[in-house]
């Protein structure tokens, strides 16, 4: 999905995922909360994982307080 | 004197060039795509059809791109997903996209491989050398929720896929999934499909009087 720059910012695609894991969520969760298809989903939550703005236990993806600059988008 | 065969390379070559197989596992991959780095296990639970065209800003290649793009919204009715691939950058995709977004107005909502090591077009057999060796030819891979290939189509570089023939072997796969059965030649949604033929005498002697529509024993057709 590209949700993080190379600037290290994130697109508007990635700040809605984010927002979308503010509570604990599955990637089928927050498909169906953003409306967005469920493959762009999981490979815009693996990408926010690596990115370090996401944490995830057990199949479900949360944010993590402390992230790096946000916007950009 | 030596045989390629005692040498291994022809194992080797067939190896390299095996072409994916029906009802079996499709080969996985992470791919670099215009949506971002996409593996093929993202599409888990749901339906995707991968094909390959041969090359961004050609013109029946083109023609096939609005065409996806016009049914996709009655794939994902369908929750099947559409990823294109060619052996083109990323960079080239994507100003391919927004051209034909400039010139025709169709956005393309479906991501596109860029596939310029080839591991995905080698892995899915999609380069046919008799053809093009720099090219991917025009195939289409139906994968299905749990990751089988159930279906492949190959159409050469001089002649555009039929988007309606795509949507209807969705269905017909879905049909015979959900209910069962198989479906004949040219079958749309809402005619009637085929029972399972029966395999002991017992049941094809049976199988007249189970009220069905019959040309015979091993001819039997039934409402969806």
């Amino acid at each position: 999905m590209a949700c993080v720059t190379a600037e290290g910012t994130l697109t508007a695609s990635g700040q809605r995922l984010l927002t979308a894991v503010a509570q604990p969520a599955t990637a089928p969760e927050v498909a169906e909360v953003t409306g967005l298809p469920l493959y762009q989903v999981r490979s815009g939550l693996r990408e926010l994982t690596v990115a370090g703005l996401i944490a995830e236990t057990s199949g479900r993806y949360q944010r993590l307080d402390a992230g790096p600059s946000r916007g950009g988008s | 004197m030596t045989t390629l065969a005692e040498t291994g390379l022809v194992a080797e070559t067939e190896v390299r060039t095996r072409l994916p197989r029906l009802g079996e596992p499709a080969p996985a991959f992470e791919a670099v795509t215009t949506h971002g780095t996409i593996r093929l296990a993202d599409y888990e639970g749901g339906w995707l059809i991968l094909f390959s065209h041969p090359a961004d800003f050609t013109p029946v290649c083109t023609t096939e791109f609005i065409g996806f793009a016009k049914i996709y919204p009655q794939l994902r009715e369908r929750h099947a997903e559409l990823l294109g691939l060619s052996i083109d950058s990323v960079y080239s995709h994507i100003a391919w996209v927004r051209n034909i977004e400039e010139k025709t107005g169709v956005v393309i909502p479906f991501p596109v491989i860029a596939d310029l090591d080839r591991k995905v077009a080698t892995a899915y057999g999609m380069v046919m050398p008799g053809e093009s060796t720099t090219e991917t030819s025009r195939c289409v891979f139906v994968i299905d929720p749990h990751g089988v290939l159930r279906a492949m189509i190959y159409y050469p570089l001089t002649t555009g896929r039929n988007m309606d023939e795509i949507l209807r072997l969705i269905d017909a796969l879905q049909a015979a999934d959900t209910h069962h059965v198989a479906t004949p030649a040219n079958w749309r949604p809402g005619e009637n499909v085929i029972v399972p033929t029966p395999t002991t005498t017992e049941q094809a002697a049976e199988r007249v009087a189970e009220g069905y529509e019959c040309v015979d024993w091993y001819l039997c057709t039934k409402k969806a």
